[in-house]
């Protein structure tokens, strides 16, 4: 009643074939067209499989190079801040000329706010002096 | 892409963060291959290493509590520049300066030389300071991150001062030894 591919399609509808048998199954669709429907359904196959297969390309070149461009922005920025925080080339390892460096920044700092200062002062003296010399005139009128 | 986006704008924030000091990387780009101009930096990690420090006398006393709250500083000193490249350098950074949004403190004008004091406020307390000197044939340009506290920086320097101690001078000027015995 069954011939043995009839037998051997049966088994390929039921996922039960071993990838020779599929094979089999394949080459008889491709030299039977007669069997409209189901030959239709492996050249379909056939069809889908290269389509895919051109479709997956494009879609993974553009996947990678967007990754890729993501990583390597990701890289240079990181490197960038990692670089940042270790790039000083001017920073001072010995803690003795550290401190000579911190003094003498400081005594900068300090002494330009006292000669402020003494400026502000300064100026309270000649204005004081004025007044007084303004009484002074004024006493002697 | 959404992912790519908010990546970038957090790593965009980052690199604000670190755009702090803008006028201090300009001038330390400015000079890094000018030998007459000496670049000084000091690491947060440099000044905690202060703070286990002991003090012998009062004087070092107030100088290590003066520095125990700073977190950094970074300083360009010139010496024998030009007269005009003095002037030029110390006009420069005083507009820098006030590009960047420092708050003068003081202006010092007078004939040896000019200083200026700016800083910056958060919270009620001065977080940086900068300061620009130009003399005849002398510049500095000195900045200080951190808790500063203007009053125990002006006391060690009246301390000091009594030994002669002078704006741009070298503490470790050889003629300075003679002072500190």
């Amino acid at each position: 009643m069954e011939s043995p591919i009839e037998r051997l399609i049966e088994k390929y509808w039921n996922g039960e074939t071993t990838l020779d048998e599929e094979k089999k199954v394949k080459q008889y669709f491709k030299t039977n067209p007669a069997l409209s429907l189901e030959s239709e359904y492996f050249r379909f196959l056939k069809k889908k499989q290269s389509i895919k297969f051109d479709q997956k390309v494009k879609k993974n070149s553009k996947r990678t190079w967007l990754s890729a461009a993501a990583t390597v922005t990701i890289g240079l920025i990181t490197a960038l801040l990692v670089l940042q925080e270790a790039k000083d080339p001017y920073a001072i390892d010995d803690p003795q000329k550290a401190l000579e460096e911190a003094k003498k920044a400081l005594m900068m700092i300090g002494s330009g706010l006292n000669d402020g200062q003494s400026y502000a002062m300064e100026l309270n003296k000649i204005n004081k002096a004025k007044e007084e010399l303004k009484e002074e005139d004024s006493e002697a009128l | 892409m959404k992912k790519i986006t908010t990546i970038l704008l957090l790593l965009g924030m980052g690199t604000f963060a670190f755009s702090q000091g803008a006028v201090m990387t300009k001038y330390f780009e400015k000079y890094a291959n000018n030998e007459e101009f000496t670049k000084v930096s000091l690491s947060s990690k440099m000044f905690s290493l202060f703070t286990e420090l002991e003090a012998n006398t009062t004087e070092e006393k107030e100088f290590l509590e003066a520095i125990s709250t700073l977190k950094g500083m970074k300083a360009v000193y010139g010496e024998n520049i030009e007269a005009s490249e003095a002037k030029k350098t110390y006009n420069s950074a005083v507009a820098d300066i006030d590009k960047e949004g420092y708050e003068e403190l003081m202006t010092i004008t007078d004939a040896e030389e000019n200083v200026k004091i700016a800083i910056k406020e958060s919270g009620g307390k001065i977080s940086e300071l900068i300061l620009v000197a130009g003399g005849k044939s002398k510049f500095a340009l000195l900045n200080l991150y951190g808790v500063i506290d203007l009053k125990k920086i002006s006391k060690i320097a009246s301390g000091m001062s009594m030994q002669g101690m002078q704006h741009l001078r070298k503490l470790d000027d050889d003629d300075d030894d003679e002072n500190n015995d």
